[in-house]
């Protein structure tokens, strides 16, 4: 089956493997899927850890406000988003 | 809104977890699928909140994570279930009056009549007790349109009526029947003649040719209005003669007492009995004797009610009153006042259709008795209608 950028989906020729999901609602919420645990816990940076990679949020009041063993969802004010690889 | 709920059924503990990586502490329990909520970071701790069933199961994840648990507030049911628990009365209690709202809202608790003007009201309440509506029936057992039908036939003088079960009132409306005027069908030919003796005083003739005057006196049996008119043709018209004579009428009224007689009356000794009741249920709410040998008894029965709204539960009361014998020897002005209210009783009652023109009144003593003679000229309608043949 092939997908395509426009469906919500990787674009054609790239394999995205195990890639975490990461879905913004504005600067407020993240809902990021894949994660394999949080590995720093701060009101002004979530460090979590993903397969492939590591993502960093910054900002004020942040706070995990649901965690299950592949999804987090962080909410708060959101600043400024690392990936570090 | 349905999570609130949820969460606070299954009952929720906000708790600290302490310890060098709380972060690991979070990523343990999301592992084994243990919800987290309310989480906020601090320094070498978090706070969030967690079921109070899962609470249990952390102890393993703290360990791990090396971090110490620390509960600061419990929200939820089991919780408050558990601060009354050595109070077995509250939820005993609580669950009776689940039960006893659950089971009393099948019945009906009182029974009202509206629009009923000529019709009683205590007549309609036994043609609908009767019918199955009654205070205490089952609510699911009653066919409503069956039983308006039912009353619509049992009592006539109903003309449209609804039994509306609203809530646990079941209120009955009714609109009586719009009664038809008399009419006179028969038009075969009559005279008026004087019921009474009297003298007359006004003649309201409708048809028919009037025999007598004003003032004329009158036998009974005289004719007043003939049912015979000559036409200007110089023939004989028969016709059915109606009219309203209106006479002064004398009558004569004689009331007697004895000078000793016994007289029955209710003493002040009486005995209460009052009966509670639930729906059907009855239950005595005080003991007495009464040992009389002649009484009357009456009956009260009173709802409680709340807000206006009768509820199915009351208080009967029943008064037995001792009925006592004494002899009267009765003076002049007492047998007087008597005759006087048996005279009013008389013209309020036997003579409700007539005008009181005049009354004398004479008392006198006779052997052991008073005797009352009463005069009495009334003002009435004394015409009599009386058919007669062509061919006579």
């Amino acid at each position: 089956m092939q997908k395509n950028a426009q469906n919500g989906y990787a674009p054609f020729g790239l394999d995205m493997g195990e890639m975490p999901t990461v879905e913004m609602l504005g600067n407020r919420r993240i809902t990021l899927e894949g994660s394999t645990g949080i590995l720093l816990y701060e009101s002004e940076n979530i460090k979590i850890n993903t397969s492939k990679m590591i993502i960093s949020f910054y900002g004020r009041g942040l706070c995990v406000r649901c965690i299950s063993c592949s999804c987090v969802e962080i909410e708060g004010f959101i600043t400024k988003v690392e990936f570090l690889t | 809104m349905l999570v609130e709920f949820i969460r606070y059924i299954r009952g929720y503990v906000d708790f600290t977890a302490k310890g060098k990586f709380p972060e690991r502490f979070l990523n343990i329990t999301a592992r084994y699928g243990i919800n987290l909520w309310n989480s906020q970071p601090s320094p070498n701790c978090i706070s969030a909140s967690m079921y109070a069933s899962d609470y249990r199961k952390i102890r393993f994840a703290a360990k791990k994570a090396g971090v110490k648990t620390k509960t600061f507030k419990k929200h939820g049911m089991p919780f408050t279930v558990r601060k009354y628990r050595g109070r077995i009365g509250i939820p005993i209690g609580a669950a009776a009056g689940a039960m006893l709202i659950v089971v009393l809202s099948n019945f009906i608790w009182s029974v009202s009549v509206k629009g009923a003007e000529n019709i009683s009201d205590t007549k309609i309440i036994q043609a609908l007790e009767s019918n199955g509506v009654r205070t205490g029936a089952y609510k699911n057992d009653i066919d409503v349109q069956k039983i308006e039908r039912d009353i619509m036939l049992e009592i006539d003088d109903i003309g449209w009526m609804s039994v509306n079960l609203t809530g646990n009132i079941a209120s009955v409306e009714v609109k009586e029947k719009a009664k038809k005027p008399e009419i006179k069908t028969s038009s075969s030919p009559c005279n008026i003649k004087a019921g009474k003796d009297g003298v007359i005083t006004k003649i309201n003739a409708k048809s028919g040719n009037v025999q007598m005057k004003k003032g004329s006196g009158v036998s009974a049996g005289d004719l007043i209005v003939s049912g015979i008119i000559e036409t200007k043709m110089n023939t004989i018209q028969y016709v059915h003669a109606d009219a309203e004579v209106y006479a002064d009428v004398a009558y004569e009224k004689n009331v007697s007492i004895k000078r000793n007689y016994d007289y029955t009356s209710p003493s002040k000794d009486q005995t209460f009995r009052r009966e509670g009741f639930l729906l059907w249920f009855k239950f005595p709410l005080n003991i007495s004797f009464s040992s009389y040998e002649k009484f009357v008894f009456s009956d009260k029965t009173e709802n409680f009610t709340v807000n206006g709204t009768v509820l199915p539960m009351g208080v009967k009361t029943s008064v037995q009153s001792d009925l006592v014998t004494v002899k009267k020897t009765p003076d002049k002005s007492d047998a007087e006042q008597i005759f006087i209210n048996d005279l009013l009783l008389y013209e309020a009652f036997e003579k409700r259709k007539s005008t009181l023109v005049s009354r004398k009144v004479s008392i006198a003593q006779k052997n052991d008795e008073y005797l009352c003679k009463a005069s009495y000229v009334f003002n009435e309608n004394i015409a009599v209608s009386e058919e007669f043949s062509v061919t006579d």
